[in-house]
């Protein structure tokens, strides 16, 4: 069988999730991925703020002084929101999620692809030329599914 | 002063290849305070016309609040100073 995950209404904002194994240690491994890139010990390179937001102009120089400006306070909610990912979830394969834990995936799996491709908002055109996909395009194709789950779940009204 | 040249800050969202109408839609939706049809059609907008304005702040502090958010959500969110006129 193949990996999977579903996302369920569980009523009053929260959600209910159930993936497979495989999913769940990818998914898992993927948050602390972010994190130590996030975070990382000293002496090894993380990602810089550049690498996880985009331009918030069009020209660089304001750009970067949105980065100063806004910079820190940004990728503190970031790293917040991965580390509770990485960390209160245990890489369980079938859980409910309140309503800030289903931001906090939507936050970070919304960053994950960063670990392995910087600047990932910019096109990826030579996507179909990796073809057959390694793992790290497999993912990148997991991450987003990940996120529409939860907000077609969020945003689902229950049958009952 | 009746009417002054304002020039609002506009707040505008990106297409990407990263999120989808839901994602797009649903950030706008919970950031912005808007519907969430609206927020669909903004997401539709992106995908045809590369980007769609989602706002406009008389501040652009309150521009850059708002694009901080979004982006903290994944989103490719920009600020642009726009020439609007606007009575005051």
């Amino acid at each position: 069988m193949g990996d999977f995950l579903t996302a369920d209404p569980a009523g009053d904002g929260r959600v209910f999730v159930e993936m497979s194994a495989g999913a769940a240690r990818c998914l898992h491994q993927v948050a602390e991925d972010l994190l130590a890139a996030l975070a990382p010990d000293s002496g090894e390179p993380g990602l810089a703020d550049h690498d996880l937001f985009p331009d918030a102009y069009d020209t660089p120089d304001a750009s970067e002084d949105f980065r100063r400006r806004h910079g820190g306070g940004m990728r503190e909610e970031v790293t917040g929101a991965v580390w509770r990912v990485a960390t209160e979830w245990q890489g369980q394969p079938a859980f409910t999620m309140n309503r800030r834990a289903v931001w906090d995936w939507l936050i970070t799996y919304g960053h994950a692809q960063a670990v392995f491709r910087r600047r990932r908002w910019e096109p990826d055109h030579e996507v179909w030329a990796r073809m057959p996909f390694d793992h790290e395009d497999v993912t990148a194709h997991w991450v987003p599914y990940v996120r529409e789950a939860l907000i077609r779940a969020l945003t689902t009204g229950t049958c009952g | 002063m009746a009417m002054a040249e304002q020039r609002p800050w506009a707040v505008i969202v990106h297409d990407d290849d990263v999120n989808s109408y839901a994602v797009t839609a649903f950030v706008v939706h919970e950031v912005c305070g808007l519907p969430l049809a609206r927020g669909l059609e903004l997401a539709l907008t992106a995908d045809l016309a590369g980007e769609a304005e989602l706002t406009w702040c008389d501040s652009r502090e309150q521009a850059e609040e708002l694009v901080a958010r979004i982006q903290v959500c994944g989103l490719l969110a920009t600020v642009r100073r726009g020439s609007a006129w606007a009575i005051s």
